[in-house]
């Protein structure tokens, strides 16, 4: 069981992205939440080798200290916390921000790494460097997009199929990031330490989908949602749920 | 008169018997006059007169139709108002034009005194002039003056009156229109509604009159004998195509098909419900229809279908069954049998494509997706490499089918060449050398020849075979060079040649697929899968257990080192890359190249010397016997000399030399039958040998009796049943014939399916004497540049790496609405490895739904939609590159895309180089060289690297081999031409190689013709323009020429006529027009295709002046936008001039923007610049210059457009720009 709940502070989670720590105090409403940790069981893996970029590439990337190289695939900090793995509920229907969910562009890597996108929200794809870059979208279902975005410009776009949506810049062959589109109502993205918080739920019970882009997809046991209470709750994920290669399923 | 008394008969009785005879005689004679009438096609007329009749009705009861009369009948009762109206209100316009012709009554006499005025008054002023010119002013003239005046006066009243009494009847002309105008417009108004019915009216009328006084002509003219040449409605009909010809009795007459007697409406569309005679031909838009390539009039049926043309019944035409059950139908309901005078009977249904190849020899890959059977006996002819034996004079392949023998122990063994040409299928089973020996006409338990000419010990067939067998592989073995091969130079390394083998391409071509289908349903690779591509060249498995490595090391270096005609390109691959492959194939980590089927082993054929000296007595047969005796202990002592001697008589006789060159018999005759005109030898000409009476025996008629004799004679009357027969038991002729061993039939057994035999069959009957020069279709440059191309392609089998043509989905929307669209279907969700297969759809979907039903554990979970991208342009879906969603799951059909297949295999090998592992059950054998074992490959700049992590878009359009839809846009026909011949490097990442083929002839530039040609859209136009330029004719000239010179006339000489005011030449004269006017002005259109692309106008001064007089700087200045800093950065994937990009990951890379100039065409280069991802979905290369919006400002001020087209510009000139900057 956890003993703190504590949003991280980086640019990692989901939503808003709060650029301070905040203790999150139980709500005292109608609704419910679900909080806890995704956690790696098992050996873990060697760190990914840092990635190989070279001086030429990057030019106008505008970074303090050079181009971060960390191979953010599978990150899991030192206490087995695992990132970037999104939960979601469909508690209710889906609830379309107004504003645009920024994805940006700096220092030549995508920030941040995933995005959880509701149906029919728009997303806002900045170029915080000098250098072009480009926005490649892998979409299957929703529309593909493949623009270039100048130095201090953005592009938008809306999503209208949930899907998971791998975005890359093909100018900067490294970088690589997701965005996840859900008709889920209610989500999250687990932190840099693995913590999440999935609020806003209707009391109920609830199994929690999650996917993590190495890692594949499952669902939890069934957990109950009390009224102005938080559930708790620990994900583990370990080298087995990794996604599995093709040849056997034939698609 | 009376009896006489004075005869022996009685005369009165006489008269009685006279009487009654001339009467009988009448009767029969009026019978056979009117059964003779009464023909059997006039049967037919009637029933189809009903069918008329009854169709008329229909369609005039059709709610349209009906509507129509209504409309007819409201505008008629109107016009009978108006008429009515007119007539009781005084009749205005009955007054009106009775008062017409008053007036014009009226207007004509003063028309008549006002003519008479003129003249007195111009003979009175004569008068007086000449009065005064003679005498003078005196008195007289002065009263002349006055009658002058007078006359004058008169003149002008009556001039008056007249033009008064003319604006009088304009006046009440006038008013006559504007009273009619009302009721012309209903009568217009009623002629359009019923134009659609007024045809269908007339037809019935005529059919089927109302008037009895008609009906009873009608009865006359078609039904009393003797009164039907009265324009009957029943007649015999025919068509007389102008230009074709009947070979007959050494006479050409000219061919006249009376098929529409009886098959009316053949080319009427619509008559799908009806029996025979009374249908439409399936395909009138190919057939017999006005618009059709081969309209009735000039093509008629027979050419097509044979048959008897003037025959006018069933029996005569000698209509064909196309099975037995038909047969017997048609037996029992006409009598029907094989019509014995005639030799050319119709072809049946399943042989009918044989009509095409006559006209269609220069065309057959055009008409492919039209008669697929006969193009696909052509195919299998060329395959099977049965040109080789029986000569076809206008066959377009010419190479030996089957690898040289010069060097042949080079690459294998005796004992493998030995047990290889006993059975090769033993060894390969689907290779496509077929089986010489040991076959029925030497069978093992007869007796083939009795030793010494009849003295000595019966010899059998497998000894007879087996002598033979040892003799061609000793004969082999001495004309085969055995200087060693240089040992391979490098050290290989297995696991890399792995890698080498299954992307280079050598899998595109090859497989190594296990021998049984039950095996093969068991892997789960590509390249263990038959795909058609990949079974162009031969089955590598067991390879190794047959050549050395040393060939096979030299042959892949070099396959026409060995092998000049070979299909077999060069890959030219690095020395090591070689010495990977054959240490791979020789180690064999895979078990591959070891693997043999069951029973196979290379061995000696063993034989008998006595065996051996009877073939040399019966092959040696003009020798004196003494002097052969003497051979056999002199020269040929050894066996091994007796068994070369032989062997070479073998070679001989058995026509190896034909597929197979041999040191000494380059030259030797083919042993096979000419076939050029095969399909016009009458049956007569065949010897079918006892196969009719041992098939008549087999099926239980009794010898002798009349079934056996009429089943003997069917089956010996059509000549497609020699050749079925040929092809699947080649030497089944001879069975029950006493023969000499060295006569019997030769023909190898190539093992042919059904299919296969019919698709030859179809193939070989179509091939007949030429009747038809004047008709044949002579293919335009452009056609001809297709039907070359395609043929190359095929053979080099180019479809095997590129995808031609987008696959089709089909599917019904939400409306019920179906669509077939040009796609891809879309992943199936983010945990699909890879997207489903166009190929096997099903097998796929059903497999996501299940592993779906096990995720969300619901045994009833169906996806709700699916997803596709559009390849093309749909004009409801959207542009290319689309994505669009189908609700209706289960309605979806897909079709593979045309080509392409081996670029599965390379996705296969980047996203997830894993193969099955039976000992733990999991895929985690690594199938790439990756040291570790972890799946990476190994990358042009020497990383190591894991693919699997890319886009499969990313990694399709960067490792994989280009599509070339629509290939023909993009490059320019030279450079392409250019790159066949000699492949440059455009894309260094890809492992795939470009081969370097062996092009024989034209062949690359037909490819090259083919794809420019192909997506050529407006070659008329470009035809006619060429015709101007060249001939120094403008339009207005080109269509007087043509209304002239091909004696045009009607609506088409109006039409062509039409060109002078301004319609478009190639429109207006049509193509065949054209190409007629130019043919007869020597006017051929060079090159074969459009020549308008390889015209750059971005590099004339004219169209640079524009940007330079705007910008002096223009070069630098695009330099700056595409190269400089804080533009779309184009050099950080693409090299310039030799520069690399900036990236240092491969996969970033893109082909020399310098390769732009010589390589691509200027619009299809702007449409790529403007958003590449509707040209190739899916690609890399990002829209830099996106439309909606304007970037770069700083660097080059200008709309996106003109920053496309200068940047355009710039990439046509880079040679300029280079130098300048």
């Amino acid at each position: 069981m956890l003993s703190f709940i504590l949003v991280c502070a980086s640019g990692f989670s989901g939503l808003g992205a709060p650029s301070v720590p905040v203790a999150v105090e139980a709500p005292v409403a109608d609704t419910g939440s679900i909080s806890g940790k995704v956690v790696w069981e098992g050996d873990r893996p060697d760190p990914r080798p840092p990635l190989k970029i070279k001086d030429t590439e990057t030019k106008g990337c505008i970074h303090e200290g050079g181009v971060d190289t960390e191979d953010r695939t599978l990150l899991i900090d030192a206490n087995g916390g695992v990132a970037n793995v999104v939960l979601t509920i469909k508690a209710t229907d889906v609830k379309v921000p107004e504003s645009p969910i920024e994805l940006d562009q700096k220092g030549c890597r995508f920030e941040p790494r995933v995005i959880v996108v509701p149906v029919g929200a728009t997303v806002r794809y900045a170029n915080s460097d000098e250098t072009n870059h480009n926005i490649h979208t892998f979409a299957k279902k929703n529309q593909p997009l493949n623009k270039n975005v100048a130095g201090g410009t953005h592009l938008e776009q809306t999503f209208s199929k949930a899907e998971v949506v791998e975005v890359k810049c093909d100018v900067h062959t490294w970088m690589k990031s997701y965005v996840v589109v859900t008709d889920a109502s209610n989500f999250a993205v687990s932190a840099r330490d693995g913590s999440f918080k999935i609020e806003g739920l209707p009391p109920g019970e609830y199994k929690v989908e999650w996917w993590h882009e190495e890692l594949g997809k499952g669902k939890t046991e069934t957990i109950k949602v009390e009224a102005g209470k938080d559930s708790p709750m620990t994900l583990k994920v370990s080298a087995s749920s990794k996604k599995k290669k093709g040849g056997r399923r034939r698609r | 008169m009376a009896d006489r008394g004075d005869t022996h008969y009685s005369v009165p009785s006489l008269n009685r018997w006279f009487a009654i005879s001339s009467l009988a005689l009448l009767i029969a004679a009026l019978w056979m006059v009117l059964h003779d009438f009464d023909r059997p096609w006039k049967v037919y007329q009637r029933e189809y007169q009903e069918i008329e009749v009854q169709r008329a009705k229909a369609a005039l009861s059709t709610p349209e139709a009906q509507e129509a009369i209504a409309e007819e009948q409201r505008l008629a009762s109107e016009i009978e108002e108006i008429k009515r109206s007119q007539a009781q209100g005084g009749g205005d316009l009955a007054s009106a034009e009775e008062e017409l012709i008053l007036l014009e009554d009226e207007k004509a006499k003063a028309d008549a005194r006002a003519r008479v005025a003129k003249q007195e008054a111009g003979w009175q002023r004569f008068l007086t002039d000449e009065h005064r010119v003679k005498h003078g002013e005196d008195a007289e003239y002065q009263e002349m003056l006055e009658e002058l005046v007078e006359r004058e006066r008169v003149m002008m009243e009556t001039a008056n009156a007249l033009k008064e009494i003319t604006a009088k009847v304009e006046a009440k002309k006038a008013e006559i229109e504007r009273l009619n105008a009302d009721l012309e417009e209903l009568e217009t108004r009623m002629k359009l509604a019923t134009k659609n019915i007024a045809l269908v009216r007339k037809k019935l009328e005529e059919l089927d009159p109302t008037d009895p006084v008609r009906r009873l002509a009608n009865l006359v003219r078609d039904d009393i004998p003797g009164l039907d040449f009265v324009g009957p409605t029943l007649k015999v009909r025919m068509a007389l195509p102008p230009k074709l010809t009947f070979e007959l009795n050494f006479t050409k007459k000219p061919r006249i098909d009376m098929c529409q007697t009886c098959h009316m409406p053949i080319d009427k569309e619509g008559y799908t419900e009806y029996e025979q005679p009374f249908v439409s031909h399936p395909r009138q838009d190919l057939y017999l229809g006005s618009k059709s390539p081969h309209p009735i009039g000039e093509f008629g049926c027979t050419i097509c279908h044979r048959g008897a043309g003037e025959a006018l019944t069933f029996q005569r035409v000698d209509h064909r069954a196309d099975d037995e059950e038909q047969a017997e139908e048609w037996r029992e309901k006409y009598g029907w049998h094989k019509q014995h005078y005639w030799d050319y009977p119709m072809l049946p249904a399943r042989f009918v494509e044989a009509g095409c190849v006559q006209c269609h020899k220069d065309s057959l890959e055009v008409i492919e997706p039209d008669a697929p059977k006969v193009v696909e006996g052509y195919k299998l002819f060329e395959r099977y490499g049965c040109y080789a034996c029986h000569k076809v004079d206008w066959f377009p392949t010419k190479r030996r089918p089957g690898p040289p023998l010069k060097k042949v122990l080079e690459k294998t063994t005796p004992e493998f060449i030995a047990s290889w040409v006993t059975n090769p299928k033993a060894f390969r089973p689907t290779t496509w050398m077929p089986q010489i020996f040991h076959l029925e006409n030497y069978s093992a338990d007869t007796e083939v020849a009795i030793s010494n000419y009849g003295t000595g010990r019966p010899m059998m067939g497998d000894e007879w075979s087996d002598a033979a067998l040892a003799s061609v592989t000793a004969f082999i073995q001495s004309r085969s060079a055995t200087d060693p091969l240089p040992e391979i130079p490098l050290e290989g390394d297995p696991l890399r040649g792995r890698e080498v083998f299954r992307l280079s391409g050598c899998l595109a071509c090859h497989n190594v697929a296990p021998f049984t289908d039950e095996e093969r349903a068991e892997v789960d690779d590509l390249a263990q899968e038959l795909g058609g591509t990949n079974e162009h060249g031969p089955n590598l498995r067991g390879i190794a257990t047959k050549v050395a490595p040393e060939w096979l090391y030299q042959w892949i270096k070099d396959p026409t080192a060995y092998w000049e005609g070979t299909r077999m390109p060069n890959l030219r691959l690095p020395d090591q890359d070689i010495a990977d492959i054959v240490a791979y194939v020789f180690d064999d980590p895979d078990g591959f190249f070891h693997d043999v089927p069951e029973g196979w082993e290379p061995r000696l054929t063993s034989y008998k010397r006595d065996v051996l000296e009877e073939q040399a007595r019966w092959f040696f047969n003009r020798m004196r016997p003494e002097d052969l005796e003497d051979k056999f202990q002199g020269p040929w002592k050894a066996d091994r000399d007796l068994l070369v001697a032989m062997g070479e008589r073998w070679v001989l006789q058995q026509g190896c030399f034909s597929c197979h060159e041999i040191e000494g018999l380059e030259d030797a005759n083919r042993i096979g039958t000419e076939l050029t005109t095969w399909g016009s030898k009458t049956v007569d000409k065949l010897d079918f040998g006892f196969i009719p009476e041992i098939f008549a025996k087999e099926a239980g008629f009794e010898p002798g009796s009349e079934e056996e004799y009429e089943a003997v004679h069917e089956f010996k009357a059509y000549r497609e049943n020699f050749l079925q027969q040929k092809l699947h038991a080649p030497r089944s002729f001879d069975r029950e014939k006493i023969k000499n061993p060295t006569e019997r039939l030769r023909m190898p057994w190539f093992d042919f399916t059904d299919e296969e035999v019919e698709a030859l069959t179809t193939f070989v009957t179509g091939l007949v004497e030429d009747e038809v020069e004047q008709a044949r279709m002579i293919p335009t440059e452009q056609q001809l540049a297709v039907d070359t191309g395609l043929r190359v392609i095929r053979q080099k089998n180019c479809i095997a790496c590129h995808v031609l043509e987008p696959g089709t989905i089909e599917f019904d929307d939400e409306d019920g609405v179906h669509h077939s669209v040009k796609g891809q279907m879309s992943f199936f969700d983010e945990d699909s490895v890879f997207p489903p297969s166009m190929e096997h759809f099903d097998r796929d979907l059903a497999n996501y739904i299940a592993d779906m039903r096990d995720y969300e554990e619901d045994p009833e979970w169906y996806p709700e939609e699916l997803y596709a991208q559009l390849l093309e342009t749909d004009v409801e879906l959207g542009e290319t590159g689309t994505t669009f969603a189908i609700s209706n799951v289960a309605s979806i059909r897909t079709t593979p895309p045309v080509g392409g297949r081996f670029v599965d295999l390379v996705m296969r090998y980047y996203v997830d180089p894993w193969a099955y592992n039976p000992e733990t059950d999991e895929y985690d054998i690594c199938l790439t060289g990756d040291p570790d074992g972890e799946g990476r490959i190994q990358d042009v700049d020497g990383e190591w690297r894991d693919f699997s992590e890319e886009p499969f878009d990313k990694l399709r359009w960067t490792y994989a081999p280009p599509v070339l839809i629509g290939e023909g846009e993009k490059l320019q026909r030279d450079w392409f031409f250019r790159f066949l011949n000699d492949p440059e490097v455009l894309r260094p990442q890809i492992r795939v190689r470009m081969p370097s083929f062996h092009w024989e002839d034209n062949e690359a530039g037909a490819v090259a013709d083919y794809f420019a040609a192909a997506a050529e859209k407006d070659w008329p136009r470009e035809y006619a323009r060429q015709l101007q330029i060249q001939l120094g004719l403008t339009p207005a000239e080109i269509a007087q020429g043509i209304i002239a010179e091909l004696g045009l006339s009607g609506s088409s000489a109006e039409q062509v006529a039409g060109i002078a005011e301004g319609l478009p030449v190639e429109t207006a004269a049509g193509l065949p027009n054209l190409l007629a006017f130019g043919e007869a002005h020597n006017f051929r259109f060079h090159p074969a295709v459009n020549p308008i692309y390889e015209r750059i106008p971005q590099r004339t001064p004219a169209w640079l002046k524009r940007y330079f007089d705007e910008r002096p700087d223009f070069y630098k200045d695009v330099h700056n936008l595409v190269a400089g800093p804080g533009g779309p950065t184009c050099v950080q994937c693409h090299g310039l001039a030799g520069r690399p990009p900036t990236n240092a990951t491969p996969i970033g890379w893109a082909p020399d923007l310098t390769l732009v100039r010589e390589r691509l065409r200027p619009d299809w280069v702007r449409r790529w610049l403007t958003d590449p991802s509707k040209v190739y979905p899916g690609t890399t290369m990002p829209a830099n210059f996106d439309l909606g919006s304007e970037q770069w400002q700083d660097l080059y001020p200008a709309p996106s457009a003109e920053q496309i087209e200068a940047v355009t510009t710039w990439l046509f000139n880079l040679d300029r720009a280079l130098i300048e900057n």
